[in-house]
């Protein structure tokens, strides 16, 4: 008798297994579910409905701007872009997809009364003007270099004005209508989103007919889904847990380098003794950051020079900051610290191994004679902190210009003076990130960002340590690259034997 | 010839008494004997094997994710972490002792306000207040020896409670008070010393519970900060390195056990040697 129950579940194991990547299905755990999927007023990463909605800009899988529903865009003047339209794209019910469409959609998010929760990533809107059925002009509050990126991510995305005035905003978010590749069709929220193939989409047929979104918040569940079969692909593998995927016969680990946030110890240069530069560079000169991405982070990070990310517009290849005790200590002294120094220190254990991270440069600053003074707050009592100011004089953050991929994202909040997130005034920083703002010729544009980096280097307005990878696991069957921002563009995904 | 019976009676205190002695041995005898830094390691030596030698060092326990020696971070850990619950565990005895004898023997409105204090203290979870503590004061050693000497009272006012109000009622005392003798000599040296005893003994079968709740501080991070080891922090610390890194975890568990079951066995001991006593 007891052979039966085991013989069941060997039988649900076999179904299971067959269940994550079948020819034209695929099964995804994420860590976070999906609450609501209108595309103007998410309060989650984008995701889930970047398979259901199109924006007029998209990236390709090298980040680089590519047409989308617009087939081309070009400033008319410094406040004014143009955007020429796709023809014959239609809404999943049949609407047809034109400039009014584009108005609607971003007016919707602009409304002051709708307090949509990510309206400041386009807020230098002024407004939209439709020329003609397929063009459509955006007008800025001033000159706005950044304008194709912004069209190129939430809550930019493009929704049927009939679809949405006709069921009114909560019925779009459960039943959302896009140009996408995917149409919903069972949303159970915080459980599960199943989608079809949209087979009438613009740029062709997806591969796979059928994606099941599933939330899966514990890791190690995640992980075991993975191995078993029950999901194809799953987002947010713990370090810990990336060698069991690559051990394991049917499943891989995909490292996406660069894909994640970059880590760096926040100073507060408005106070002693951190606003002298040279006990900033002693500081930096202290951590032997190759060692410990190889040794602490087992190699699940790439080193940089810079808080700009290597596919961020702007980025200039800094050199990592140098090793060398004994030029810090050089530094110290001559800043007046020939005794070293005392000072308090705030790492989250939030990041990956970020807490060991803190140990080992505690240590490496007692060893120029820098005592520091070695917390490990609570991630929601500190991530209120960090913003209120009230953080200890250096402090672990992260930072990115997650899907902008724009140096702006990445450095402006951190380096300009008065931003809740930045503990560093200079006035020349200052000067070279608003230059960057007004400044609309992208070479132009980027010798301002590249400068302003240069200056980062030098003045060291934090110390910047390393870039995460963002780390996936597959199915071997699953063919998927994994990307820079994060997507999970389904219609690039195939599933092979 | 002693009876069979008197061995076995005799055992849990002699077993309890040997825990513990060898674990205060190790940790007072400890750095004497193995001089490793515990607060700094190579990271060309982290995760090493129970045994194996790198960078010019013998680790006997091995190394943990950073490099250091595992050996030298339990016999600190064990150090730091007996001192807590020491500390706290006489200041939580002291404490509701004291307002034990108060609220028995003064009765009438001190009895009631203290006796909802015992009530109110005991009905707020000790994970909520240490969270509340640990932000609004920030953590470290001394916050975390208050918050667990002062939430571990109740207990001893309940029974310094119910013992004074037994021998309030007892011709020495009523004697006593008819001398005229004052209420803080009264208490000291005419109730303290009665119910010093049984307070003991619920100290001793308090401290496996301060160690358990002191290790699970430690392993939710809230407690004494890194790199300084508690037996708590060693276990929360190497848990993510549990598939590659047993010992990690290992090593800091058998000694919180030991303790455990050291304190246990003694206090087991005394209450029936008491026991045996008052019969």
């Amino acid at each position: 008798m007891r052979l039966v129950p085991s013989l069941v579940t060997g039988m649900l194991a076999a179904l299971l297994l067959a269940g994550g990547a079948r020819a034209g299905e695929l099964v995804i755990g994420r860590a976070a579910s999906v609450g609501a999927m209108d595309p103007g007023f998410l309060r989650e990463p984008a995701t889930v409905v970047d398979n259901v909605f199109d924006t007029l800009v998209m990236r390709d899988a090298a980040m680089k701007l590519v047409p989308g529903l617009a087939t081309a865009w070009k400033a008319i003047d410094d406040t004014t872009w143009e955007f020429t339209l796709r023809p014959d794209v239609t809404f999943h019910n049949g609407e047809k997809f034109t400039a009014d469409a584009v108005k609607f959609s971003l007016e919707r998010v602009l409304d002051p009364a709708a307090k949509s929760p990510t309206i400041s990533y386009i807020r230098t809107i002024a407004g939209v003007d439709v020329v003609d059925p397929l063009t459509v002009r955006v007008r800025t509050n001033g000159p706005d270099p950044l304008l194709p990126t912004r069209m190129s991510r939430y809550p930019a995305y493009i929704v049927p004005p009939g679809y949405v005035k006709q069921v009114g905003p909560e019925q779009f978010a459960r039943k959302p209508v896009g140009t996408g590749p995917y149409v919903v069709g069972e949303f159970v929220p915080d459980d599960h989103v199943t989608m079809k193939a949209n087979a009438a989409y613009w740029r062709g047929k997806p591969a796979i007919d059928t994606v099941i979104w599933r939330a899966i918040p514990d890791a190690t569940a995640r992980v075991t889904a993975l191995m078993t079969g029950e999901v194809g692909l799953i987002e947010a593998v713990p370090v810990e847990l990336g060698k069991t995927l690559d051990d394991n016969p049917e499943t891989s680990l995909l490292r996406v380098k660069n894909g994640g946030l970059i880590i760096y110890l926040g100073l507060k240069s408005g106070e002693k003794p951190l606003d002298d530069a040279r006990v900033r560079q002693a500081l930096s000169l202290a951590i032997d950051r190759k060692t410990i991405v190889a040794e602490v982070l087992r190699n699940n990070a790439s080193l940089t020079g810079t808080q700009v990310g290597v596919f961020d517009f702007g980025y200039k290849d800094e050199p990592v900051p140098a090793y060398d005790p004994a030029k810090a200590k050089a530094l110290l002294a001559e800043a007046g610290y020939p005794n070293g120094l005392s000072i308090k220190m705030q790492v989250p254990r939030r990041y990956i191994n970020s807490a060991d991270v803190g140990q080992v440069i505690a240590q490496e600053f007692a060893a120029i004679g820098v005592k520091a003074e070695l917390e490990v707050p609570d991630w929601p009592v500190y991530a209120q902190m960090v913003p209120a100011g009230k953080q200890a004089p250096i402090y672990m953050l992260a930072w990115g210009s997650t899907q902008t991929l724009d140096a702006d994202a990445a450095i402006y909040p951190i380096f300009r003076s008065g931003e809740p997130y930045s503990t560093y005034s200079n006035p020349e920083m200052d000067k070279l990130l608003d230059e960057s703002r007004r400044t609309i010729d992208p070479a132009a544009r980027a010798a301002v960002l590249a400068r302003a980096q240069d200056l980062a280097a030098t003045q060291v307005p934090a110390l910047t340590l390393y870039q995460e990878d963002t780390l996936y696991g597959k199915r071997k069957s699953v063919e998927f690259k994994g990307r820079a921002d994060a997507r999970i563009p389904v219609f690039d995904i195939r599933i092979g034997n | 010839m002693i009876a069979p019976g008197r061995v076995v009676a005799a055992a849990d205190l002699l077993i309890g008494g040997f825990l513990l002695a060898t674990a205060a041995l190790f940790a007072i005898a400890g750095p004497l004997a193995w001089p490793a830094d515990p607060m700094a390691g190579s990271l060309l030596a982290t995760l090493k094997a129970p045994g194996s030698a790198a960078v010019g060092a013998v680790h006997p326990l091995g190394t943990d994710q950073i490099g250091r020696d595992l050996l030298a971070r339990i016999v600190r850990g064990t150090q730091i972490s007996l001192a807590i619950v020491l500390v706290a565990g006489v200041l939580g005895a002291v404490l509701g002792t004291l307002l034990g004898l108060v609220a028995g023997y003064a009765g009438g409105v001190a009895d009631a306000v203290i006796m909802r204090l015992v009530d109110i203290q005991l009905a707020i979870p000790f994970i909520l207040l240490i969270l509340l503590v640990m932000a609004v004061v920030g953590p470290g050693i001394v916050n975390l020896v208050v918050v667990l000497g002062v939430t571990g009272w109740a207990v001893y006012a309940r029974t310094a409670r119910a013992r004074v109000l037994e021998l309030r009622e007892q011709e020495f005392v009523e004697a006593a008070r008819a001398i005229g003798v004052s209420l803080p000599r009264m208490l000291g040296r005419h109730l303290l010393p009665n119910i010093m005893a049984p307070q003991i003994v619920l100290l001793t079968l308090d401290f496996p519970r301060l160690i358990v709740l002191e290790a699970s501080v430690g392993f939710l991070g809230l407690g004494v900060q890194p790199p300084t080891p508690t037996l708590g922090n060693l276990i929360g610390d190497g848990r993510a390195f549990l598939l590659v890194a047993p010992w990690l975890v290992l090593y800091p568990g058998l000694v919180i056990a030991a303790l455990v079951v050291g304190f246990n066995l003694l206090g087991d001991g005394l209450v029936r040697r008491m026991d045996a006593r008052a019969r």
